[in-house]
């Protein structure tokens, strides 16, 4: 199946032993970009593993752990150098609820994926090797627990959700990565790293039919598997807490602000599902509303700037994934109660006045231009693609949407998501 | 990729670097002046007031519309250090005009609403708008204070600042507190005016663009300033004699301890040293196979960071880690050891081959990277010798074990710098 928009081509193919290929062939291009990824995160932290019947709690953290561990080989040399010695650049990390392999390199292309596709693969875990790494990664967690935005962030799922897996660290405690076994890691790995749970996208200059080879002959021959029984964390219904507060040694108290999105009533399917461009639609109007409110062409903007309230832009986001959704502002002020105040003042403006079209066909310009602006880059395709792959959604339907989508479309959403009852703020401010 | 060079006028070139490789074009203009205590804080000022308002655009919120009429244009004015030097330096990039809608010139309207920030600020009595100036001091302000949130780059930066203190390369990019007070809108305008009138100005255009049509619109436009070039603006700053190592040790309420070492490559001279010394700090920090990542991380478990990075326009090399706040001595122990190593030429053909070609694949990566190549050509001009990246992968490839000694001998430690927290760490 192949789909062409802004001059470039997605094509996917559905292996017979479960795994889902996407490659994106870009004439030009210098760097090739490939990225094996499973869809095992933080949040999985409860499943029946493989082949057996009862249901498993594995330590917080186990995914990054095993994240960490897969580039260690039997031969005693690690993935990474073996990538590295070759000219590749390689590199891992793991989300909430997916984990992900990946190079980029401008030279020497088909022996790194076959690399990559072979240590994917094969583990080799020895508790020597295991204990090892506790040491690197609980200097990973003091790193992060240094870091602002991180505290900021974690402060901010734990007024929205209570016992959810997303309030955990993703990298874990030093506490809990102390429990990890190699018992433990190839439960996780048995169940999770099997084919029929992996996506592989490749994106550079190249023959789509020579690197499908490659692929074909370098991953295992087996029969796709039943569906991996996983516990997930129910959605929740309303918010844990209206706020979070810490102290750290910063230079101006910022702040989070957000809404939990109770839209998805029942999980997302992972993997392409065309029935989600309403869920891609509903993340333009949200992105919209974000430019029309605090963006830095408003009102708004210009009266927080020129009173010295903010200093610089306001961060937006939204995100959804399978079980979780919240939108998020973002901002560092002197006055964080003022800000705060006037956004929401001016929320429920719009809310009560509806959006002004001209605008809105402003703003859509403005959001298809930066997104053509991401295409210019081979790793940023593959990352946006493989991302979009875990949330369900085809990244091409973004490009409609944001010529497409209409002002009744933008004010319902603002009406519906935007609930004051839903609404948290997370605090971090200097001592 | 190679940049083809057309003078506008005296002191002022443009670049044009051409290339169908990307959706968007991208245009770039650098003014070079010293880094100097007295001017540093003004100069990181000016380009956040030109970008507050123009003569046509006068507030900020008419420039913003401008940009997202323009699809989502960028515009950025910032300044940077760059060896003894400091940079103004203006970027917009748009999408190219075939992915408009209805095949609008995109570029031709960024040209103008660049030149419109550079050229023509909205003016008050002749100066800037004394309000702006007096919003940006404080918006810089903080920006100056905000160095401490990010722990990493607060211990690099202070590791420098202490190591360079008498040379221009320590002062703060982003200037000092204690200046803001003395800056007014009639002294910042003669300094803008300054710069404009007689500093040397790059301006670097990137993408699939009509060349005559660029030529003919920034010659328009640059002719209307009034220039009096001072080639001579731009002095050569020479280091003292290299001091002896000091340690200094900093408290802040942090849970991981961040040590950066500071070495001097003694008479660094760029054109002779830089080759080997990249190739140096590859195999030392550069790459998971260098001798820090895999003795400090992986054998020691010591640190999930730890790196090592020359900076070519001073002649530095830092070491640093991210480590537990005990294991200062046990980390800066099993460093020198690698450093010695290094000068002992305790690394063999292969770890020369390992280093060489990743930084072949990057160099090779900067023809992906619109903004990558223009700043990289723009650091190499400063320098005095722009290559392109087949003359710097062939330059890299000829280094010798010899050559990585002969760099290695001559860096000399003058600095162990370590934030840490009171609580932990008795000695």
């Amino acid at each position: 199946m192949t789909i062409e928009k802004l001059n470039e081509k997605m094509y996917r193919k559905h292996l017979k032993n479960g795994l889902e290929v996407i490659l994106m062939p870009k004439k030009g291009a210098i760097k090739s970009y490939a990225v094996f990824a499973t869809h095992f995160g933080s949040i999985n932290h409860k499943f029946v593993p493989l082949g057996e019947e009862n249901l498993l709690t594995v330590p917080d953290g186990v995914a990054h752990f095993l994240e960490h561990k897969l580039f260690e080989q039997e031969d005693g040399v690690n993935a990474l150098d073996k990538l590295s010695k070759i000219g590749a650049n390689a590199n891992a990390y793991t989300t909430f609820n997916h984990t992900a392999y990946l190079f980029e390199c401008t030279q020497n292309f088909d022996e790194a994926l076959e690399i990559l596709l072979h240590f994917v693969q094969n583990p080799y875990l020895t508790k020597e090797n295991v204990e090892k790494e506790k040491g690197i990664i609980g200097q990973e967690i003091k790193m992060y627990d240094d870091d602002p935005d991180w505290q900021l962030f974690f402060g901010f799922l734990n007024c929205l959700y209570n016992e959810h897996a997303i309030t955990k660290d993703i990298a874990g405690t030093v506490e809990s990565i102390a429990e990890i076994t190699p018992e433990i890691l190839y439960k996780c790995y048995n169940t999770f790293y099997d084919l029929s749970n992996m996506v592989l996208c490749v994106v550079g200059d190249f023959d789509e039919e020579k690197v499908l080879s490659i692929i074909e002959n370098n991953v295992k021959n087996e029969n796709e598997k039943e569906k991996i029984h996983r516990e997930n964390d129910k959605v929740e219904e309303g918010i844990n807490k209206k706020r979070a507060e810490k102290v750290m040694d910063i230079s101006m108290p910022m702040f989070m602000l957000g809404f939990k999105d109770d839209f998805l009533k029942q999980m997302i399917n992972v993997g392409f599902d065309y029935e989600n461009s309403e869920l891609v639609k509903r993340h333009v109007a949200i992105e919209i509303i974000f430019e029309m409110l605090i963006g830095k062409s408003t009102e708004l903007y210009e009266d927080l700037y020129n009173s010295g309230l903010i200093q610089k832009e306001l961060g937006s986001d939204y995100t959804f994934e399978e079980n979780y959704a919240y939108s998020s502002i973002t901002g560092e002020s002197k006055n964080v109660e003022l800000v705060i105040q006037k956004i929401l003042n001016k929320l429920r403006e719009m809310k009560e006045n509806g959006i002004d079209e001209n605008e809105l066909e402003r703003i859509k310009k403005m959001l298809y231009g930066e997104y053509v602006f991401l295409f210019n880059d081979v790793s940023k395709i593959g990352s946006i693609v493989v991302s979009d792959y875990f949330k369900g959604v085809n990244s091409f339907d973004y490009v409609d949407w944001y010529r497409n989508i209409q002002k009744e479309d933008v004010e319902k959403v603002l009406k519906e998501h935007f609930d004051e009852t839903k609404m948290a703020v997370s605090i971090v401010k200097p001592q | 990729m190679d940049e083809k060079t057309v003078e506008l006028f005296e002191g002022i070139s443009l670049h044009f670097i051409h290339t169908e490789r990307f959706k968007t074009d991208f245009i770039a203009i650098f003014m070079f002046d010293n880094l100097k205590r007295e001017t540093v804080t003004m100069n990181a000022l000016i380009p956040a007031v030109l970008r507050r308002g123009t003569k046509n655009m006068p507030t900020m919120k008419d420039i913003n519309i401008s940009l997202e009429k323009n699809y989502g244009s960028v515009l950025d004015a910032s300044s940077d250090k760059i060896g003894d030097k400091q940079a103004l330096q203006f970027y917009i990039t748009s999408i190219n005009n075939q992915y408009t809608f209805t095949n609008e010139d995109l570029l031709s309207k960024n040209m103008d609403l660049l030149c419109d920030i550079i050229l023509e600020p909205k003016l008050e009595n002749g100066v800037f708008d004394n309000k702006y100036v007096e919003q940006e001091k404080e918006t810089l302000r903080e920006l100056i204070k905000s160095k401490i949130n990010n722990k990493g780059s607060y211990a690099n930066i202070r590791c420098v600042e202490e190591m360079c203190k008498n040379e221009p390369y320590g002062l703060y990019k982003f200037g000092y507190e204690e200046d803001l007070a003395n800056i007014t809108s009639e002294n910042l305008y003669r300094q803008y005016d300054n710069i404009m009138s007689t500093s040397e100005i790059h301006i670097y255009v990137s993408g699939d663009v009509n060349e005559k049509e660029v030529i003919d619109k920034l010659k328009n436009r640059f002719e209307k300033i009034k220039r009096n070039y001072d080639a001579t603006r731009i002095e050569e700053f020479k280091a003292n004699e290299v001091a002896e190592p000091k340690i200094v040790m900093e408290s802040q309420d942090v849970t991981q301890g961040k040590l950066v070492i500071g070495y001097r490559v003694i008479n660094h001279d760029v054109l002779e040293d830089m080759y080997p010394l990249i190739v140096y700090s590859a195999i030392l920090g550069g790459t998971p196979s260098s001798k820090l990542f895999q003795n400090v991380r992986e054998k020691a478990s010591l640190a999930y960071t730890t790196r090592s990075s020359y900076l070519k326009h001073k002649g530095i090399v830092l070491i640093s880690a991210g480590i537990e706040i005990d294991n200062f001595q046990k980390a800066l122990d099993l460093i020198n050891v690698q450093v010695e190593d290094m000068k002992n030429g305790n690394f063999s053909e292969e770890d020369m081959n390992d280093a060489k070609i990743s930084l072949e694949n990057a160099y090779e990566s900067y023809l992906d990277e619109q903004t990558s190549i223009i700043n990289l050509y723009m650091g190499q001009r400063l320098l005095g010798n722009v290559q392109s990246i087949p003359e710097m992968i062939k330059n890299m490839k000829d280094v010798t074990k010899e050559e990585v000694m002969r760099v290695a001998k001559e860096l000399q430690c003058e600095i162990i710098y370590f934030l840490k927290n009171d609580k932990e760490m008795e000695s």
